[in-house]
Order: structure tokens, then sequence, then C-alpha cells
């Protein structure tokens, strides 16, 4: 297995969630995104004044590509979300409600073993599994190699078998059901290096084949990760971990996807943890009685290298892993600079922190100012694709994109490690990705 | 304290925004503030942590790790040397401050290195107005010229250098050298050396004539003359280890730059050994070392590809033997690193294209 070449082996930061599985209490007001995970938005089939069961549909996609979107908890929809200046609705509101009876929500049950791939993967779609499907589409034919990936690299993640705990066997499962729906040949475990029990436990529950992944971020990635397990053959598929447990869910039980598991890290927590939430709960809801007191946090979906900054009105979806909660840090310290940093992360070792093990602090403080790229090669150096993000960026700038797509620009997986490194703080990563949305938008003309 | 300290700045940055007569020195002020509270920025986007590491400290490093060069400087050579250090630093950072304020942008940090390097790279004799105008020079035309930091083609320090060697050699070469002070106290108890000492000869110099080169252990120790920082070579072979350690300057160019001049010595001295210095002497004579760990490693003036800072230092190394032996100029290593400078964007070119090209062909 070829090791990464750059990528970046990210140590413990403060706020990282471990241990057991928290659930959390279901809420009495969930806001349901229409648009939530791979394929189109679903267009709503429920008005306001509906009474609605868990896991009842609420939404239908328009075409084959997407699948339907349920109603987390039993209640009646008070309203149809619009955005400023939209006409579609972006989500429906669901709220708790006693007095109506609720139709029961259709079961997505099924003798998986015996059914046809194509009834399987009807089934799987129904219940919203081809939301983590990359393409948004389960059909049979779809992959040869499935890729489960069970393996966090990305910071304020725990290891992934603590995720997965207690639930290995509906994993190994709900894979071969995944795979049996993809009409996929073979099936892989992408699993931690360092994961050892959570890889044994896997085979032990009869996984055909458990590929180890060093924990160097980003190892994940789908392109890494093709190429580590299967040579960069095409027609490999990868699927978060997530995606098998609610196949499993959907065929073995029935239930449509309307629970997630989720990491809430970051120091912004004072009790980080690993949560199972209803699709719709507000992340702030999710986090508030987390928080650490006294702090201005910022909500980040997804981990902090790749996620989105969001309100903590915004609702959790289907396909969301993990949320990052940061403090906000805006403090101007003296000569900050100059101090030791037991707990500063850099990819030089000029901080103790290289020396100690310490957990981290993570916070969103730029942690210097922006200056113009001094040619260190930092981010050549980390860059997992073997990129020069410094020339690209320059090259965009002087309007040179022919140029830098010759120098491989599209092959930038976004990844976010330039940015992270640059001791200059340069936004390589974001100047980047504007360019090869640039590049897109001209080859879509 | 630093809450009063951080009133006056307040007070000070209000006032120079404010008033039209005093705005000239705002974007001093605005450095100085920077510099010591920084900004407190917070990030934009994704990612939305970023590593601790700004120029501020990478710079520091470098300084840190010349200090001790400098320190022995004084040591050796008299509280002259330190007068010298703070000549082109007051000149030196008074021209990047011009600079900046009339491109409205921040004062930066390479600045403090490369008013650092420069005074170390001088003879203990040279004279202040020559230190002075050197520093000017180095940094108008080694690196404003280009747009200032990171666009450089140069090492704006050795330009400095280049400059006063090539326009007062009187004050250059010959005899500006000086052995270091005797006695426990050393420099520490002297100005400068006096006009007995002058006149000694440089390593380079001695090696050139075929006497009888100067103890290896001298070299290490600090205890030969040069140039006022590259004497405690012992210490510029571990502070290059540190700035290799914490990635701040590139271990492959310090180690191919001394390979290279060892081995084109060690082929010179087999040909014609009372001609030629061997090997190791290629690599402690002059300031080959001092060039290697904080010359050559510079990153805007050098390459940046893994295969082209090689054969960058692997170049550096051999043509600073070679003019050496061949020009007379005992600081070859100056020259050499100008050099190769220059080629640094040719090499780079060519090791991009040929990765790119090898890149696409099997997809
Ligand atoms: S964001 Fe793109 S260019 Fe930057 S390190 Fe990641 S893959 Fe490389
Ligand atoms: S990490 Fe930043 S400063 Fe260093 S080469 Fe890349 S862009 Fe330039």
């Amino acid at each position: 297995m070829a090791a990464l070449k750059g990528g970046y082996r990210f140590r413990l930061f403060e706020g990282t969630p471990e241990g057991t599985v928290a659930a959390h209490r279901v809420g009495g007001r969930v806001v349901v995104p229409l648009a939530q995970g791979e394929g189109y938005a679903a267009l709503p089939v429920v008005s306001p004044g509906d009474a609605v069961a868990a896991g009842q549909v609420i939404g239908t996609p328009p075409a084959q590509v997407g699948s339907p979107v349920h109603a987390p908890i039993d209640g009646v929809v008070r309203e149809l979300a619009v955005k400023a200046r939209a006409k579609q609705p972006w989500a429906i509101v669901i709220e708790r409600d006693a007095g109506k009876a609720a139709p029961p929500a259709p079961d997505t049950r099924c003798e998986w073993t015996a059914a046809a791939p194509e009834a399987l993967a009807e089934a799987l779609t129904h219940a919203g599994v081809a939301a983590l499907v990359p393409g948004g589409m389960i059909a049979p034919g779809l992959a040869r190699v499935l890729v489960a990936v069970c393996v966090h690299t990305a910071p304020l993640l725990p290891r992934a078998g603590a995720v997965y705990a207690g639930r290995e066997n509906d994993l190994v499962t709900g894979g071969r059901i995944l795979a049996k729906a993809l009409g996929a040949q073979e099936l892989c475990f992408a699993v931690g290096r360092r994961d050892r029990a959570f890889a044994a436990a896997l085979a032990g529950g009869g996984a055909p084949r458990v590929a180890a992944i060093d924990e160097v971020y980003p190892g994940e990635h789908p392109k890494l990760l093709a190429r580590a397990v299967a040579g960069g053959a095409a027609d490999v598929v990868c699927v978060s971990g997530r995606a098998a447990l609610a196949a499993y869910d959907a065929a073995v039980k029935g239930a449509a996807l309307i629970n997630v598991r989720l990491c809430l890290g970051g120091a912004g927590l004072a009790r980080p943890a690993i949560v199972d939430a209803r699709v719709g709960t507000p992340l702030g809801e999710l986090c508030a009685d987390r928080l650490a007191p006294g702090r201005e946090v910022r909500y980040v979906a997804g981990n902090f290298l790749t996620g989105v900054a969001v309100p903590p009105e915004h609702p959790v979806t289907r396909d969301l892993e993990c949320v990052s909660v940061l403090p906000e840090d805006r403090e101007r310290r003296f000569l900050e600079f100059m101090r030791p940093g037991a707990r500063k992360d850099s990819y030089g070792r000029t901080f103790l922190a290289a020396f100690l093990k310490r957990p981290l602090a993570g916070d969103t403080n730029l942690h210097g100012e922006l200056r113009p790229c001094i040619n260190c090669g930092w981010c050549e150096d980390v860059c997992p694709v073997g990129l020069m993000p410094d020339l690209l960026m320059k090259l965009l700038r002087i309007d040179q994109g022919e140029e830098a797509e010759a120098l491989a620009l599209m092959d930038c997986i976004e990844c976010g490690l330039c940015s992270y490194v640059c001791p200059s703080k340069l936004p390589l990563h974001e100047e980047l990705a504007r360019g090869k949305r640039a590049v897109r938008e001209e080859l879509a003309q | 304290m630093i809450g009063r300290l951080r009133r006056i700045l307040d007070y000070l940055l209000r006032v120079t925004r404010e008033n039209p007569r005093l705005s000239p020195v705002h974007p001093a002020v605005d450095a100085i503030d920077t510099f010591l509270f920084g900004k407190g920025d917070v990030t934009a986007g994704a990612p939305h942590v970023r590593g601790h590491m700004d120029v501020k400290r990478f710079m520091s490093v470098v300084i840190l790790c010349l200090l001790p060069c400098a320190a022995w400087g004084v040591y050796a050579f008299g509280w002259r040397v330190a007068a010298l250090i703070a000549v082109s630093y007051i000149f030196g950072v008074g021209v990047e401050a011009i600079f900046a304020g009339a491109r409205k942008e921040t004062l930066n940090e390479g600045a403090f290195v490369t008013c650092l390097l420069f005074p170390l790279t001088l003879p203990p004799t040279t004279p202040f107005w020559v230190c002075a105008v050197g520093i000017v020079f180095g940094i108008v035309f080694g690196k404003e010229v280009f747009g200032g930091t990171g666009y450089n083609v140069f090492n704006p320090a050795l330009v400095g250098r280049c400059f006063v060697y090539i326009s007062f050699p009187r004050h250059m070469v010959g005899g500006v050298w000086t052995n270091p002070i005797p006695g426990a106290a050393g420099g520490f108890a002297a100005w400068d050396a006096g006009v007995d000492a002058v006149t000694s000869a440089t390593p380079a110099h001695l090696t050139t004539l075929q006497e009888c080169p100067v103890p290896f252990g001298d070299l290490l120790f600090g205890l030969a003359s040069g140039s006022v920082g590259e004497t405690l070579r012992i210490w510029i072979v571990a502070a290059g280890l540190i700035l290799a350690l914490t990635r701040v300057a590139s271990f492959s160019i310090m180690i191919s730059t001394v390979i290279g001049a060892f081995v084109t010595a060690a082929i010179g001295h087999h040909a014609a050994p009372s001609a030629w210095p061997c090997g190791a002497m290629g690599v402690l004579g002059g300031g080959l070392l001092f060039g290697a760990v904080f010359m050559a490693t510079d990153p805007v003036s050098g390459p940046r590809h893994p295969l082209t800072r090689w054969l960058y230092g692997l170049g550096i190394g051999a043509i600073s033997v070679l003019i050496w032996m061949y020009s007379g100029y005992p600081q070859g290593v100056m020259f050499a690193i100008l050099l190769m400078n220059t080629a640094a964007p040719i090499l780079d070119h060519f090791a991009i294209r040929r990765r790119y090209r090898a890149r696409r062909a099997p997809a």
C-alpha cells in the first residue's frame, strides 16, 4: 500500500470527543432541509398543517439522482421555509404535536440476502441511504469495489472505532447490503492503522477485507483511498461507514435515515461528545449544554479544515458526521509569537508543542499576519497530491489559469492543508478552489 | 506595564491617523503595534484553524541562531562589532520603513534578518559608513527594486556585501582582518583589536599562499580571523541542524553546499596538493559554512524543488572553491550564492516541467 506523500499527521487537539456514545434528547421542533447529502434537492410533498410520522416521506427528489427526505419526528408540518430571494422552499419545519394522529411510517425492511439487487437498491434509496453514496444514486453496476471508510484522519475526531463501537457487526452486514445493491464484487473496510481493536472486530464480524490506512490527513479522501486500496482503479466507490450503517438500518430494521451519529468536538465545548441526534436538530440546541462558558464560538459543519461556518440554527443533516465548535479568538497578546507554545501546533517544529504530548489548542485566530509568500515550500511539502500550491496561487493571481491547469490545478482535492501550514497566512486553498471553479465554469460554457 | 504600553500605542495610532502632518509615520507606528501585539485577526473561511507559525517567528528563529555568531563576533573582535550591527539595523530598517510607507504596506520581518546577516559578513574593521552604504544598497537594489520581500531574485544581504566589496576594496580586502582579541574577557573588554592586530590574513588567504593552514580546531572554535560572524564554526554547524530540524531552512541546501565544496577542494588537492586546500579546509576556510547555513538557505532567493535544491547547493559549494582558487577572491561563497540565485528560477522551471510531464504521462 503506497504511503501518502505529503499530508499531515494531526496530533490530539483539545476538545476531541472520546468514550461512549450519548443519545441526544429529541427536540420538539426540527428543521428538515430538502437538500441533504448527495443528489438533487427534494421537493416537498406535504403542506403546512399535515400530520407526519417519524420516517414518513415528506419530500421526493425530482429525478433519479436523489433520495426522499423523511420526517425525523412525529408531529405537524408548521411551515415550508423559504430563504430570501428564493422560490423553492429549502426546508420543512415540523413541530411535535400530540393532538394529531399521524399515519404510520412506511417500512423499508426486506430480506436482503434473498432480495434481488434492484429491489434492494430501491429499498435503500427509499430509506434515504442514496444521500450518502457519491452521485446520490444506488443501482447495481455502479461500483466494482466498494470501500467503507471507517478511518478518521482529520483533527478533533476520535478513533473511528469509538464512533462505531458496539455496531461493528451491523457495519459489516450493512457494508455487504450496500455492496450487493451497488453490484460491487469487492468490499473493503478502510480502518486506521492504529485502530487495531476495531479492525480485529470488523474482521471477526466477517468483513471480507480490512485495509489499514495511515492516520495522515487527508488519507480518507476518496481519491487517495482509491489509490491506497485498489491501486487507483476506476469504478471504486468510497462511502462513509455511516452509509453502511444506514443501509443496515434500512434493510434489516426498516428504519429511514433520520438518526445520525455525530462527533461534537472543539475547544469551544466543555464536554465534547459522540452523540446520536435526529436530523433537523439545530446545532445550537445540540451543543447548548456542552458549551464552554463565556466563550464566543464558531460552529463549523464538518472538520475545521474543509467545513463551512454555519449559524447555530443550522440543522443536523443526514450526511453530517462531525461538528467543530471553535472559540473565536480575537485577543491581541503581547509578543505572542515569541512564546514557547506548549499547545501550539505548527508544521515547523519551533514550538514546544512539537516535543510535548499536551492536547493542542484550536481556535480561529490567524496566529499571524498576512505576508507575501516567503517561498518556504511548506505548502508543497504537505500537499497530498503533490502540487505546488504557492505557484498555482501566484499564477491564478496574474490570470494565468491555463498555466495553472497545466501544473495540475484540477488535481487539488481542496483538503486545506496548504493554508493550514502557511506561515504567511495566505489563503491558498481558497484561491485554488476558486480557480478550479472558474476553470470548470469555462469548460461548461 | 503591558497595559500602559497598549494605551501608549493606541494613542500614537490615533494621533498619527488623525493628524495629517503626522500621517507619514503612521505605517511605522502600525508596524510596531503589529509586531508587538499582532493583529488579532480571525480566519475568514476554511481552514478555520491555522497553524501557529508566522513570518515573525520564522525570522526570529533565524535571528536566534545568528545571535551566538554575533556575540562571538563581539567577543573576538571587540564592541566595535556591536556598533557595526547597530549601524546596519538603523540604516537597514530605516530604508525598509521608508519603502513600506511608500508602498502602504507593513514592514517586512525579513529585513530584521538581512540587517543582522549583512554586518556578520564584513571584516571587523569595516568603517561604519561602508556598512551603512552596503545595507542600504542591499535592501534597495537587492530587494525593493524587485517588488519587496518575496519577489527578490538575490539575497539582499549578499547584494550589499558584493556592492561594498567591489566599490570599496580598500576597506574589504588586504589588511582589514584582525586576529581575535586574546585574554579571557576577549573583546568584551575592548573596543576593537587595535592597530597591532591588523594585517593577519584570513584562513582563505593562508592556504592560497601555501603557508601552514590554521589548525582545524582554531577554525571550528572561533579562534581564527575572518568576517565578524563566520568564525564560530562549531555553532554554525549546530545552528544548521536547528534550522533544519525546525524546518525553517532546507537541510538539503546546506549539506549539498558543504559536499560541493568538499569534493571540489578534495579533487583539486589531489591533483595539485600544494596549490589547493584539502577537502576539509575547503569547507572550513572562509565563510563557506556561514554562507551554506544562513545565506544559501534564504528561501526567497533559492530554489524550491527537492532536486534543484541539491543542484543549487552543489553548485554553490563547487563555485565558491573555484572562485577562491582561480580569482583570488577569498570570499568566493558570496559570488557563488549570487550566481546560483540567478540560476535558481531556471533550475526550478525545468524541474517543474519535468515533474508535471511525468505526472501526466501515465494518466
Ligand atoms: S488544498 Fe489542494 S493544493 Fe492545498 S494541500 Fe490540499 S490538495 Fe494540495
Ligand atoms: S507555505 Fe506559504 S509562504 Fe510558504 S511557500 Fe507556501 S505559500 Fe509561500
